[in-house]
């Protein structure tokens, strides 16, 4: 079921872009006094109705999304304004700053063998079939997951495979 | 009644006569759809800039007080966030003193507004520490952090002392921290953009990770730590050499791979085409490779 959505432009040019906006991720753009939700492209004051911002600003702030924003996130954005929840852009899909290599304390460092063993939790594998995997007992394989818990400093599987993939991403480099 | 400026009224003059010093030297870059980041004119055709904050096309316009102009983007450097556009006109400025950033110290991050109207933000440099490498390999002579917020659009704006001299280019780091390159890294890079739109950097050819040495090869290696090869490139210096993928470098020239830094510091431009060995672990065994520096594509 579609949405009824207000827009708020400053112009015809930003008027049509943002109707776009709307219409791409299948909601329809109407000139009611009480849409279901609003998008607009500069900071409103006091909105009567949910809204919507759009802007270059790509920063986690409530309820603003960046012009290229896949139609996908503006109808999920649309509904989840619609039902009363307030958006936030996740840390990761927002740009990243200038940062610096960083470097794991050296007691953290995983070992080819725990690589291999968070790869095979990663791909779904249970405790019994990553033993086969690789070859050792299925004692070895518990071992090796206690320590990349305390190492990664999670508490769950799947906490250690998300906290090793962001280590990689952070910390791979290219030489 | 007392006709001497208080204190006050002369900290607010100083501020407002640098501000309208530099004006001039202060830039919007605006794209087609006018949207705009700051800039500072380096020379009277060059305007220096955040190579994180602007994009990939090449044709923007350049608006400051009293000036404008069509600018391209003839070079780029993401390991130490510096990017140069030419002006098609030449402006007039005086060269940037350089400053010698002290922690504590009065610092303002002058920005442009879209229509080229200058800016301000006052604060204090936070930390002055030493050179540091940046996540794309840059070398950055010192890290400067500001007690200053930054808007996106203010970034890539002119840091000055309380004499109006350069403390460098203003930088987002992580989420919350505002950074600026220093004016010296500024002068080393910002010529070799000049002539070769980029900046040259030893390379190897190999992605790393940081992994522990299996303990029955501790003692042997003689350290904990090493980086596994995570990825070769075709054809760079490391594949020529005959590393492959799931090899842990122990040292490069002797020198430890205990973290990244090391290994970017050997690999600084004045060492490409220098020969290096390698030592690394591969299937149990300690083994040593020659290899030379390569400069990155």
């Amino acid at each position: 079921m579609p949405l009824l959505v207000g827009v708020l432009a400053t112009d015809e040019t930003r008027r049509a872009v943002l109707t776009k906006l709307v219409e791409g991720a299948g909601h329809r753009v109407v000139a009611t006094a009480q849409p279901d939700v609003l998008v607009c492209d500069t900071k409103q004051a006091s909105a009567p109705r949910p809204t919507l911002l759009f802007s270059d600003q790509s920063s986690p702030t409530e309820n603003r999304l960046p012009w290229d924003a896949s139609p996908r996130q503006i109808d999920a954005a649309l509904r989840a304004l619609a039902a009363g929840l307030s958006i936030r852009l996740a840390r990761s899909a927002s740009r990243r700053g200038f940062e610096e290599l960083t470097e794991s304390a050296v007691q953290s460092i995983l070992t080819p063998r725990e690589l291999d063993v968070i790869d095979a939790i990663g791909a779904g594998l249970s405790n019994k079939a990553i033993a086969r995997e690789l070859a050792i007992s299925l004692h070895t394989v518990k071992f090796h997951i206690e320590s990349l818990l305390r190492k990664l400093g999670a508490r769950t599987r799947a906490e250690a495979v998300a906290k090793a993939l962001e280590r990689r991403r952070k910390e791979t480099v290219e030489l | 009644m007392n006709l001497e400026p208080n204190s006050l009224q002369l900290h607010s003059q100083a501020i407002e006569a640098i501000v309208a010093a530099a004006k001039t030297r202060v830039v919007a870059i605006r794209n087609a759809s006018h949207r705009h980041v700051t800039g500072l004119l380096w020379q009277p055709d060059v305007i220096v800039a955040s190579e994180q904050a602007i994009g990939e096309r090449d044709e923007y316009e350049v608006v400051a007080t009293g000036h404008s102009s069509r600018a391209q983007i003839i070079g780029r450097d993401a390991g130490t966030n510096i990017l140069i556009l030419r002006t098609s006109e030449r402006i007039d400025v005086s060269p940037w003193s350089p400053a010698v950033p002290a922690i504590g110290g009065v610092a303002l991050a002058l920005a442009a507004n879209s229509d080229g109207t200058p800016a301000v933000r006052a604060g204090i440099v936070r930390s002055v520490g030493d050179r540091w490498f940046s996540r794309a390999g840059g070398r950055i002579d010192q890290r400067i952090t500001l007690d200053i917020r930054l808007h996106r659009t203010e970034e890539g704006g002119p840091v000055v002392d309380a004499s109006g001299a350069l403390i460098g280019m203003s930088t987002l780091g992580r989420p919350g921290e505002v950074l600026a390159i220093p004016t010296a890294t500024l002068n080393r890079v910002v010529p070799q953009l000049l002539t070769n739109g980029r900046v040259a950097r030893g390379w190897l050819g190999v992605a790393l990770q940081p992994i522990a040495v299996p303990d029955a090869l501790v003692d042997q290696a003689g350290q904990r730590v090493g980086m596994m090869v995570m990825s070769v490139a075709e054809r760079g210096p490391a594949a020529t050499a005959g590393v492959t993928a799931g090899d842990i470098l122990l040292t490069v020239d002797g020198i430890a791979l205990r973290g990244m830094r090391p290994l970017a510091a050997r690999l600084s431009e004045e060492n490409i085409g220098q020969s290096v060995e390698v030592r690394l672990i591969r299937g149990g065994h300690i083994q040593n490779l020659a290899t030379q520096i390569g400069t990155r594509p």
